[in-house]
């Protein structure tokens, strides 16, 4: 049944393609690929572990710089959840989980069990017509509700996280469930006393993070965490291609990282993704000693009119990111000195989520150094190709 | 007192068993298990004891290879993509992975304003054919952000860019 769904995804998306051979062909090379994947089996002690002891599945792994071990001061801790959480028909899911029972038990299926090649499964097509327009009728509702479906499937998810997310709770973490990105960015720039920061988000094959509304991080989205914060853990599928998306490992100095690897037990099973069953395996990395530099970074600053049409900008300097303009709390950003190149510096001010602005006019902005030297960057505005939006500002 | 303690080692047995097992059907076999080792006699609570462990590893065996009809297939839901963006976006973010997203979605802007003055095909999808002209702003901003990424895009422009007919 699992490989039933499986196979009803990949031809939707097949035929979502506009597939130039015929339905039968792609239906049987699919149908084939998928038996192919399911003659791997899960023995009884990997039953019993995904069972009891799903944390066992995956293990964290640790990102640090060094050896040396400070004393390190306990702050507060938050779980930031990047999950969508949109609405769907309830009806209409059930409606379509009741005919996928339907599909499932359809003589065709049955038959197609002895295939094990085209000519075989051509065959059966043939004479089994009706049920496979059966099944081509089923996968046109499918095209047509993925969505639904996806958002089911996400609603799901998110009701097993939060099961899971009560141990940490118990342990003082804080949980957040964030529309967007910014709203992370905020809550970071309210607390002083940050000191463990876990992300849970979506992931894509090149390691970029996804928030809930589907925006990617921007590149070097760590690069200006607050100077308080000593651990990160972001727990996401793909977590090698994050690191290096994300160049974490030129932040190692600033915080320890930690990352999920699923056990070669498994690998067969999950390979690149984590299962979200499994979080409760980082629920000790809090009481771990971190990496705390006793020197104190330079901070700079870059401060901005009190213009409300830049609220919500996203600032980014040489590719780091540096976070969003809040105007309502403060007109400066800060951000960590050590970020400025000694050669040539370039600001960029872009929407990061799917805001559109009009053109943001005459408007200023300074850039205050440690040792209180200013400059005024100077901006050149781009705007989209009707002229009508505002795209990007550089700042040099 | 027989009948109380009985009761309670039932209740405890059944409460533990429910929270712990993840199958519905293996509560039967922890029932059995409870049940054969309070009630009867020896060697049926001996039988009882092994069948009852054996309902409950064999429904929990079932659930694992039947995902979808037990609770722990939603928990074992992945972290993966799986984003059902805007097509054109989609396709732009997948070919060019270091093209940062405000510009993703420019481009996209710029396919998707040509497919509507485009007609559709019989087959059901939308020729899109990108000039240089078209995404000068976005060649311009990369010719000073990217470099190598504006130059690769700009050559890139000679390919067709296929627009389903869903968007």
């Amino acid at each position: 049944m699992r490989h039933l769904r499986i196979f009803i995804q990949i031809m939707c998306l097949v035929l979502s393609w506009g597939a130039s051979a015929s339905i039968g062909e792609e239906f049987c090379k699919t149908y084939l690929d998928i038996q192919k994947m399911s003659h791997q089996k899960v023995s009884l002690k990997e039953s019993l572990k995904l069972a009891f002891f799903p944390s066992s599945i995956i293990h964290p792994v640790e990102l640090k710089q060094s050896e040396e071990r400070d004393q390190s001061i306990q702050g507060n801790k938050y779980i930031f959840i990047h999950l969508p959480a949109p609405k769907f028909d309830l009806n209409k899911v059930q409606e379509i989980k009741s005919r996928e029972k339907e599909i499932g038990a359809l003589e065709l299926f049955t038959q197609l069990k002895s295939a094990r090649e085209m000519d075989a499964c051509l065959t059966i097509i043939e004479e089994n017509k009706d049920d496979f327009s059966k099944v081509q009728g089923y996968f046109t509702l499918y095209l047509n509700h993925q969505d639904q479906i996806e958002a089911y499937h996400e609603s799901k998810s998110l009701e097993v996280l939060s099961k899971k997310l009560k141990t940490f709770q118990r342990q003082g973490w804080i949980v957040s469930y964030v529309n967007q990105m910014s709203e992370m960015y905020q809550q970071l720039r309210a607390d002083a006393r940050v000191s463990d920061i876990l992300l849970v988000a979506h992931s894509d094959q090149f390691g970029r993070l996804y928030d809930a509304k589907k925006n990617i991080f921007p590149k070097g989205a760590f690069a200006n965490l607050p100077q308080s914060v000593k651990k990160l853990i972001i727990y996401s599928c793909h977590s090698e291609k994050v690191i290096s998306y994300y160049k974490i490992n030129s932040y190692l100095h600033k915080f320890n990282y930690y990352y999920p690897q699923v056990e070669s037990a498994f690998n067969h099973l999950f390979e690149s993704k984590t299962p979200l069953l499994s979080i409760r395996a980082f629920k000790n990395i809090s009481s771990r000693k971190s990496f705390t530099s006793s020197q104190k970074r330079a901070n700079c600053q870059i401060e901005f009119d009190q213009n409300k049409n830049l609220n919500g900008l996203g600032v980014s300097l040489n590719d780091q990111f540096l976070g969003f303009v809040d105007i309502k709390s403060s007109r400066r950003l800060s951000f960590d000195c050590e970020l400025l190149s000694p050669e040539k510096n370039q600001f960029k001010f872009y929407d990061v989520d799917k805001t559109e602005r009009p053109s943001l006019g005459d408007w200023a902005v300074i850039l205050r150094v440690e040792n209180g030297k200013l400059k005024e960057l100077k901006l050149k505005e781009y705007l989209t190709w009707d002229q009508k939006k505002h795209l990007l500002t550089i700042g040099q | 007192m027989k009948k109380k303690l009985t009761s309670l080692a039932l209740a405890i047995s059944l409460t533990l068993g429910i929270a712990m097992a993840p199958a519905k059907k293996a509560h039967g076999g922890v029932l059995m298990m409870t049940a054969s080792a309070v009630y009867a006699p020896l060697v049926i609570g001996v039988v009882g004891q092994f069948v009852g462990f054996g309902i409950s590893v064999t429904s929990i065996y079932w659930t694992i290879e039947n995902l979808d009809k037990a609770w722990l297939g939603y928990g074992l839901f992945m972290l993966d993509e799986q984003m059902n963006t805007n097509r054109a976006e989609e396709l732009i973010s997948q070919n060019y992975p270091e093209l940062d997203g405000y510009l993703v979605k420019e481009v996209a802007r710029v396919v998707q304003a040509k497919a509507n003055l485009v007609e559709m095909r019989p087959e059901g999808i939308k020729e899109v054919v990108l000039e240089e002209q078209d995404i000068a702003q976005v060649l311009e901003i990369l010719s000073v952000t990217q470099p190598e990424l504006g130059e690769k895009l700009k050559n890139d422009l000679t390919q067709r860019i296929l627009n389903e007919g869903r968007i």
